[in-house]
């Protein structure tokens, strides 16, 4: 069974969904008239990335970002329910299963073949239930509101082809982004007078929690034994959407809009994210300030964010502990021939994490531009400017630690911090398609390391161009 | 490899389940336009793109017109132009949005009104915050998103086509109906800029000689472009109403009812329907203290008191005809007709959504709109109309009307036909404009602040005992009330 872009293209082809022509003539309906009760709009989003940067031993390639698949339909007027479903770096999974006799007797088969990094998921799965003017109930797989980037995560939005320190390659909220829960809550706003909205959301989640990823390496080595080593990659991920975890969460948001020309907001996730097979229960607690603002053709968007995570010595020290009683059998090597190793990893678990990012960029629509090769057809072609700035800091983050016996034996902590430049130039001949050209400076400033990406070289310089595109 | 199934399972089940896409509407056409121009005469007017029209709108909008032809809806009232109105349908991310706009006769964008909205997200752009910000765009305006226009964030590509959509259909507008054909367009509304005030961030002001004198209206705009088509608007109305209210203008509808009312009953307009009811019954109430009939009296200098009283005019309430028991009777609106125009500027403004203005009829009727803003207004001492006897803190929506013997003395007491003498000057702080200045003409007429029983306290509801502000050389008397007042 194979799955590829080509299937989504095939489902996507078979359905007919015609767009109206573009003609005066369409009517509006008639009140009283019968309408069909549901609408189907089909979207998605997606980008490409090449970069070139100066790190040693880094390719100069080209990176399928992602495509994002979305569905919103309408159920009635009052229901409605929205997917993304998000094929990161996904060309092909193909999937082999065999059952045949041989040697006797019976040989069963199976594996997994994809391409590197490739990642298949629901980005959002909600549905959304309106009680009244501008107020719904929403409910399934959501985003958690923390900051303004992981609720506007769609590539096409942005105008660098790379996604921010703080919410992507340095996660300072508690996951990375696109950060999905599954939760229920409110989402709505209030006209404050005849200018200004106060936009909220707020939810009940399962809530972030510290899980594991197994990655398994086989290695054949001479003259000593064959090994086979488990890496267990401990790690902050999206909770479980199984009915395991208790709904332990909270995240909120909410937006005040003055005028149309911008909005500030303050946002927040509290929540426990030790797992179960832990004795200790430990919390996140994060604050998001973000807003954006336009002057004109000006405009100036930002986030900061700041988390923290409790006692990460004592989750480190909790965690020795279970692990070693609940892998002893798992490391008790039954193979002569075969050396097994099982190594843990604590990743990225920092005491406090906070960081912010800022654009400023320029809706530049020369009057050459329409004329010109690039715009011409064109109703609003715009080149922008843009300049981001990033920043991280981690604190208290757990480098190395050892233990023995399910006691630590030594904990290794430091400081990072990290900030990026990005300057470039976006190309936009209509609003949801972007061809973007950036130079992007990496530079530590406190650690022994870069954090993204994790070298040991003070800075790194890279040029990237990226194309998205949104339907 | 998380939520893999259902990355499939999800999508593929909608997908074999939903139907075709579905509209809210809003709006039909006939009640976008009964929204826009009211009852007014609406013709339908089918105008055909030729190839030499779709190349001359394409270089004066810098947008498409692939349409093959085009439905103006064109409104008149009596024979005059009160604008047009098309029916666009622009893109918005991938469903038409069907919307109206509507185009004043001096071809500025006077609202939208958006009647289909295809799309799942983004029907924000139906909120009056954002279509405010076209109202008295015109067809040489950028109208670009993040140009003149803030985009609606989160609706980007349906804030672009409201905005291509409005420039479009200002383009056609001057191509199918170029100004100089235009009959009836008040073009000096849009020649005279609008000033900022100083000080005052976002209000905007303009001052022009009507009703015999000197009018100012300010506004609170996002724009200046907002508040020259608002201003405008409000001058317009002005100047319309003086064409009714005029005592002066021989081609006013009070001079041809003051001609004619004598002979035979006089059909009238609204306008002049209403504000004489008014009159007639304020004249009753006040025990003819304020009484329109004073126009004789005003022309023949206080000669022709018999000439007066409100009882001598008859009104048919079914044939909306007034007229006189006999000859020698005219009508002189005079204060009531500042109090009503600003009454009525007061509703142009408001339908307008300007934040908030000052509506300023010579100084006789002062209207605040609703808003948040508070205004000053200054009381000009009658003996030294350079200074000021007091100053009011206008709250919003509240009317201050000043009745008083300036440099031209011209108020006659209709009981006994005298000029007026003692009390210099009199102000009203009321709700309405017409019923404010109803007191202040009582206050200064009857000197009423010095008892404290008299009819008009009965009849306007006041708790309080008037304010007697004495000046050096003059005394002004203030009433307030914030009731409302049947006017």
């Amino acid at each position: 069974m194979t799955f590829s872009l080509r299937a989504v293209f095939l489902i996507l082809t078979m359905v007919s969904f015609s767009v109206p022509s573009h003609s005066q003539s369409a009517q509006a309906g008639q009140p009283g008239q019968a309408q069909p009760e549901q609408s189907l709009h089909i979207g998605g989003y997606g980008s490409f990335r090449f970069e070139a940067n100066d790190l040693p031993g880094s390719s100069k390639g080209f990176t399928f970002r992602r495509f994002v698949l979305t569905t919103d339909v309408k159920l009635s007027q009052r229901l409605r329910l929205y997917s993304e479903t998000e094929f990161e770096r996904l060309i092909e999974i193909e999937v082999e299963k065999d059952a045949s006799r041989e040697s006797g007797g019976v040989k069963f088969t199976q594996g997994v073949e994809g391409n590197n990094q490739a990642e298949i998921g629901v980005e959002q799965l909600w549905l959304q239930y309106d009680l009244g003017k501008n107020q719904a109930f929403r409910a399934g797989i959501i985003l958690p509101p923390l900051g303004r980037f992981n609720i506007n995560h769609d590539d096409d939005y942005y105008d660098v082809p790379r996604r921010t320190l703080v919410d992507r390659d340095v996660p300072v909220i508690p996951v990375k982004s696109a950060w999905r829960e599954a939760g229920a809550g409110l989402v709505g706003s209030f006209n404050l007078g005849t200018r200004a909205k106060l936009n909220y959301e707020a939810y009940v989640m399962s809530g972030a929690t510290l899980n594991f990823n197994l990655e398994q390496i086989a290695q054949t080595r001479t003259p000593q034994r064959s090994k086979q080593e488990t890496e267990v990659e401990v790690e902050l991920q999206s909770g479980a959407v199984d009915g395991t975890q208790n709904a332990n969460a909270f995240g909120w948001r909410a937006a005040l809009s003055p005028t149309l020309a911008g909005e500030v907001a303050v946002s927040g996730y509290h929540g426990k994210y030790t797992p179960q097979f832990m004795t200790i229960s430990e919390p996140i607690n994060a604050w998001g300030l973000d807003g954006k603002w336009r002057f004109g053709s000006f405009e100036v968007e930002g986030e900061g964010i700041y988390s923290t995570f409790g006692n990460t010595a004592q989750v480190a020290a909790n965690f020795a502990e279970a692990v070693v009683n609940s892998t002893v059998e798992t490391t008790r090597a039954e193979a002569a021939q075969l050396e097994s190793e099982i190594e843990f990893e604590l990743k990225g678990l920092s005491r406090r994490r906070y960081g912010f990012w800022t654009d400023f960029k320029y809706h530049w629509r020369p009057a050459f531009l329409k004329n010109s090769f690039l715009g011409r057809g064109f109703d609003d072609p715009q080149i922008i400017p843009i300049v981001r700035y990033d920043r991280t800091w981690l604190r208290q983050e757990i480098r190395d630690l050892t233990f023995s016996g399910g006691a630590v034996t030594m904990l290794n902590l430091s400081n990072r911090q990290q900030h990026r430049i990005t300057a470039g130039i976006n190309f936009r001949p209509i609003q949801n398609v972007g061809f973007q050209f950036a130079y992007e400076h990496n530079g530590r400033r406190v650690g022994d390391t870069l954090i993204f990406p994790e070298t040991a070289a003070g800075t790194t310089n890279g040029f990237l161009m990226g194309a998205t595109f949104s339907f | 490899m998380r939520y893999g199934l259902l990355a499939f399972a999800i999508p593929t089940g909608i997908l074999s389940c939903a139907h075709a896409c579905d509209a809210q509407t809003f709006l039909t056409e006939e009640q976008a336009l009964r929204s826009l121009f009211g009852n007014s005469n609406i013709s339908r007017q089918e105008k055909a793109i030729s190839d030499t029209d779709r190349q001359a709108l394409m270089k004066s909008a810098g947008l498409r017109f692939p349409e093959s032809s085009f439905t103006f809806l064109v409104a008149e009232q009596d024979q005059k132009s009160l604008g047009y109105a098309l029916v666009m349908n622009e893109i918005g991310k991938s469903e038409p949005i069907t919307f109206m706009v509507a185009v004043s006769p001096e071809h500025r964008v006077v609202d939208i009104l958006v009647m289909v909205f295809r799309e799942n997200r983004g029907s924000e752009i139906r909120e009056a915050r954002f279509l405010r910000q076209f109202k008295g765009k015109k067809a040489s305006d950028a109208l670009t998103v993040n140009r003149d226009i803030v985009n609606y964030s989160g609706a980007t590509l349906s804030s672009k086509a409201i905005s291509r959509g409005v420039k479009r259909a200002l383009a056609l507008v001057d191509h199918f109906y170029p100004v100089a054909k235009t009959s009836h367009v008040l073009r000096p509304a849009f020649m005279l800029p609008v000033l900022p005030v100083q000080g005052s961030p976002g209000v905007y002001r303009q001052v022009r000689y009507l009703m015999g004198t000197l009018c100012e209206i300010r506004v609170e705009c996002d724009s200046s472009g907002h508040a020259g088509a608002a201003i405008s608007a409000a001058f317009s109305e002005i100047r319309r109403l003086e064409k009714v209210f005029s005592a002066y203008d021989a081609e006013s509808e009070l001079s041809y009812v003051n001609r004619k009312a004598y002979n035979e009953p006089v059909t009238v307009s609204e306008d002049m329907w209403a504000l004489t009811r008014s009159a007639i019954r304020f004249a009753h109430a006040t025990h003819g203290v304020v009484d329109v009939t004073v126009g004789l009296l005003v022309k023949t200098g206080g000669r022709s008191p018999n000439s007066v009283g409100a009882d001598k005019i008859f009104v048919d309430a079914a044939a909306h005809t007034v007229r006189f028991s006999g000859a020698g009777l005219a009508m002189d609106f005079g204060g009531l007709a500042k109090g009503y125009a600003a009454a009525r500027v007061a509703d142009v403004l408001k339908r307008w959504e300007v934040s908030s203005a000052l509506i300023n009829l010579g100084g006789s009727s002062i209207v605040s709109t609703a808003g948040k803003r508070d205004w000053l207004v200054g009381i000009a001492d009658p003996s030294s109309p350079q200074q000021y006897a007091a100053i009011i803190v206008a709250k919003p929506e509240t009317a201050v009307s000043c009745s008083g013997v300036y440099e031209r003395s011209h108020i006659y007491d209709p009981l006994t036909g005298a000029a007026l003498s003692g009390l210099r000057s009199a102000v009203a702080v009321t709700k309405s404009p017409l019923a404010g200045e109803v007191v202040s003409k009582q206050l200064l007429l009857r000197s009423a602040y010095r008892g404290g029983s008299h009819e008009y306290l009965r009849l306007f509801g006041s708790a309080k005992r008037p304010t007697l502000i004495e000046s050096n050389l003059s005394k002004t008397v203030m009433f307030t009330t914030d009731q409302e007042v049947e006017s």
